[in-house]
């Protein structure tokens, strides 16, 4: 047991970890001060845009002289533009009145209704918010799409919710849901590489100061198993950078609730897909255990190289293992159907759970359980290459 | 010095480091395939699909009037409707594969972007089109096409892309690898003393062999790659020598792909050598490999932090070090100086070697006298 301690006091004595910490904890208090808490999103609430829309539809509305030589597109705006402007007012009385939960409700009618005729209808005429449709992206409709069914998903969450509403709760300002938002986007590779980085030289940094640690009454087997333990635990506590960063957002823009909707998204072959809803405290439980068996697995594989090779720089080489997917799940390509079987596939954590990932190679092959199954024959796989490989190797450290 | 050079040899021969690294970049040739084959990079169909989508965008922007008539016309909304028409007329030309339409299209389409660009309200649907340097290198290419009767390549399995793709990658990754690779250049004398003291050689000797040493193998690693990169996809695709590539190198200019291929290794190789030198000096002062790590990490990404002075910052080696920004103009975008070429990174990435091979020697000399220690 003192090794264990022992094994923990020396990797947050070390430099390079103490640096690596110190930089996680500047930049990501940096981020939730200046980045974060500036967030805008492009579903943002807008009553100045919502009321030039009203007005622009209502004076239209007014003027309009329909007889039976009117365009057939001048018919179309005159018998959906009044359900339109409906939600539309009820959404800007509802903010004038601070009646979130109306606004909420309102909101969702809204968007499912612009989807429904955006999407479904006249389409050719009818555009999603202006900002997806950006230069060179070829996908801004369907894009649109999702955005549209997400966020009336989200509002008809939170028309129903028992924690506060709060602007900055739709804006996605919140502490969790800009975890949420990064799960998505970059946070899964900070991650992956805090913890090779960090646990990086475990093993052979006991070359240099060998009799120090053939000193511990254990065999050198032993004494791998408790180090890879003390890397993990080592690695859990390492989050606690984060924690600053997370309680200032928080403090700043509130924290939100576990019970905060994350809407997924299941592929279904030849249809748009299915959308449903899970609550946020189900989709951080998922992410933790994909967290967790990342962590073993990289762990596991710097102990079995280190045996295998004694060499820093070859563990450096599991970098590569974080951007396979990226070669092979590229948007609009053909997706081999075989490849969700590789662990490597189940990088971008809060993507495989919300189900983007599917929508976005609009393919369904990489699931969640999938992923659970091939991390976890993975794991398995490398504990056993590790017992085989100590066995033949006569000086394990 | 032989004797030295031949004793690395032996030595790092079995280092497991130098076997890995041939390993990785095996490993990254196979990937450029892949990718080539799993994806859409410079298919000319969905690029021509994604403009018509971004243009109809940005028209609906505008109220929809007669564009002929300059009275409730503005000149924006004239010069859109234009360019949506020959973006139909180019995808037009796609489906049918009617070269001359697809080039007269593109043409007119470039004379159009310009003009919008000097608009005032340009502003306003900027995110609509492609940028200024994007627009010129997408000209200069269609233009060399047209005068060299060449044929346009409409899909991405071919000779020219592959070598687009592979130089891209590689001249984004090819600093950081040289990097990380040579960051214990100094250091890994500590694991064997005995044996490196042992040599009856001078401090400055033992340096300048190391260095020869280590460009030799990054030389031959940088050959290995290119060579089979190159080999494979033209026993793949076929060899075409002379199809042109757009490249920004102060004006736009398109050179042919053996051209961009000398080119892209020559200032890959002045890479590698800035990468080791800088790998020495951290070494002198900085005995934790992870820490000189980090520091190229933080040299290479010195532009993207440094975005808003880059006005005032456009002279310092660390804006040359990726060449996929370089050359595409990328760089020259960020800090507005069109210094930020090609030409330019060869000058300033020697004068920066020279400086650091003139600082180590002058560290040598002093070591020298005092009687100290490298």
């Amino acid at each position: 047991m003192s090794y264990f301690f022992w094994e923990i006091k020396v990797f947050f004595a070390n430099k390079k970890n103490l640096l690596i910490l110190f930089i996680l904890f500047v930049t990501s208090l940096y981020y939730a001060l200046y980045v974060a808490s500036e967030y805008d999103s492009i579903e943002k609430v807008d009553p100045v845009t919502i009321q030039a829309r009203y007005d622009e539809r209502a004076d239209f509305l007014e003027n309009v002289d329909l007889n039976d030589n009117s365009h057939a597109l001048t018919m179309f705006a005159v018998s959906i533009f009044p359900e339109w402007n409906e939600y539309d007012l009820a959404r800007l009385e509802a903010l004038e009145s601070n009646d979130l939960t109306k606004y909420a409700e309102a909101t969702a009618n809204w968007y499912s209704y612009s989807d429904r005729l955006i999407y479904g209808g006249q389409s050719e005429f009818l555009r999603y918010n202006r900002q997806y449709y950006t230069y060179g992206n070829r996908f801004a409709h369907i894009d649109g799409h999702y955005a549209y069914v997400v966020n009336s998903l989200r509002y008809e969450a939170y028309a129903e919710a028992d924690y506060p509403l709060t602007l900055d709760l739709f804006n996605e300002r919140t502490a969790l849901q800009t975890l949420e938002r990064l799960m998505g986007s970059t946070l899964p590779y900070i991650l992956l590489m805090m913890t090779l980085l960090l646990c990086n030289d475990i093993v052979t940094r006991d070359r240099r100061h060998g009799s120090i640690v053939n000193g511990f009454p254990k065999t050198p087997f032993t004494r791998l198993i408790v180090k890879g333990l003390a890397a993990f635990c080592a690695i859990l506590i390492s989050y606690v950078v984060f924690v600053p960063a997370f309680v200032a957002l928080g403090l700043m823009r509130g924290f939100g609730s576990l019970s905060l909707p994350v809407i997924t998204y299941e592929y279904e072959f030849l249809t748009l897909g299915h959308y449903d809803t899970m609550t946020m405290g189900t989709y951080l439980a998922q992410i933790l255990l994909l967290v967790v068996m990342w962590n073993i697995i990289i762990i596991g594989l710097i102990l079995l190289l280190s045996i295998l090779f004694k060499n820093e720089f070859i563990n450096l080489i599991i970098v590569a293992m974080f951007f396979i997917e990226k070669i092979h799940y590229q948007r609009g390509g053909l997706i081999d159907e075989q490849l969700a079987y590789l662990p490597t596939s189940y990088v971008q954590f809060g993507n495989i759970i919300t189900g983007y990932l599917n929508f976005y190679i609009d393919n369904g092959s990489p699931v969640y359980t999938k992923g659970l199954m091939a991390l976890g024959a993975t794991i398995v796989l490398v504990g056993l290459l590790i017992g085989i490989v100590s066995r033949f190797k006569r000086k394990l450290v | 010095m032989k004797n030295l050079l031949k004793n690395f040899y032996l030595i790092e021969r079995k280092n497991i480091k130098f076997k890995a690294i041939v390993g990785l970049l095996l490993f990254f040739v196979i990937s450029t395939f892949i990718y080539l084959e799993k994806g859409e990079f410079r298919k000319l169909e969905p690029i021509a699909a994604s403009d018509v989508m971004s243009i109809n965008a940005a028209l609906e922007r505008y109220q929809n009037v007669d564009a002929s008539d300059p009275a409730v016309a503005t000149p924006m909304y004239q010069n859109i409707v234009e360019q949506s028409r020959n973006l139909t007329r180019r995808q037009l030309a796609l489906t049918i594969a009617d070269q001359d339409l697809y080039v007269d299209a593109s043409m007119k389409l470039h004379g159009l972007r310009v003009e919008a660009s000097q608009l005032e309200d340009y502003e306003e649907i900027a995110a609509f089109m492609p940028s200024e340097t994007e627009m010129n290198l997408d000209y200069i290419f269609i233009q060399t096409i047209d005068e060299q009767d060449k044929t346009i390549l409409l899909e991405n399995d071919n000779f020219p892309t592959y070598i687009i793709l592979l130089f891209f990658m590689l001249g984004f990754g090819w600093y950081i690898l040289v990097a990380v690779f040579s960051s214990d250049i100094l250091l890994d004398e500590d694991n064997h003393r005995s044996v490196v003291s042992g040599y009856p050689y001078t401090e400055a000797t033992k340096l300048v062999a190391k260095t020869i040493f280590y460009v030799l193998v990054v030389i031959a690693l940088l050959m290995i790659t290119v060579t089979v990169a190159i080999i494979s996809a033209g026993s793949k695709f076929g060899f075409d020598w002379t199809y042109p590539i757009a490249i920004f190198n102060g004006d736009y200019v398109a050179i042919p792909v053996w051209q961009f291929i000398i080119l892209s290794s020559a200032y890959l190789l002045m890479l590698s050598i800035v990468a080791i030198s800088v790998s020495i000096i951290l070494n002198y002062y900085i005995r934790n490999l992870y820490f000189v790590i980090f520091i190229h990490f933080f040299l290479f990404f010195f532009i993207q932090l440094t975005a808003e002075i880059s006005g005032y910052t456009w002279f310092l080696p660390f804006n040359y070090l990726n060449y996929s920004a370089v050359y595409s103009g990328r760089i020259r975008d960020i800090t507005g100086v069109s210094f930020n070429n090609i030409t330019f990174g060869f000058m300033v990435l020697s004068l920066f070697t020279l400086l650091i091979v003139a600082f180590i020697y002058m560290r040598l000399k002093w070591n020298k006298a005092d009687g100290g220690e490298v």
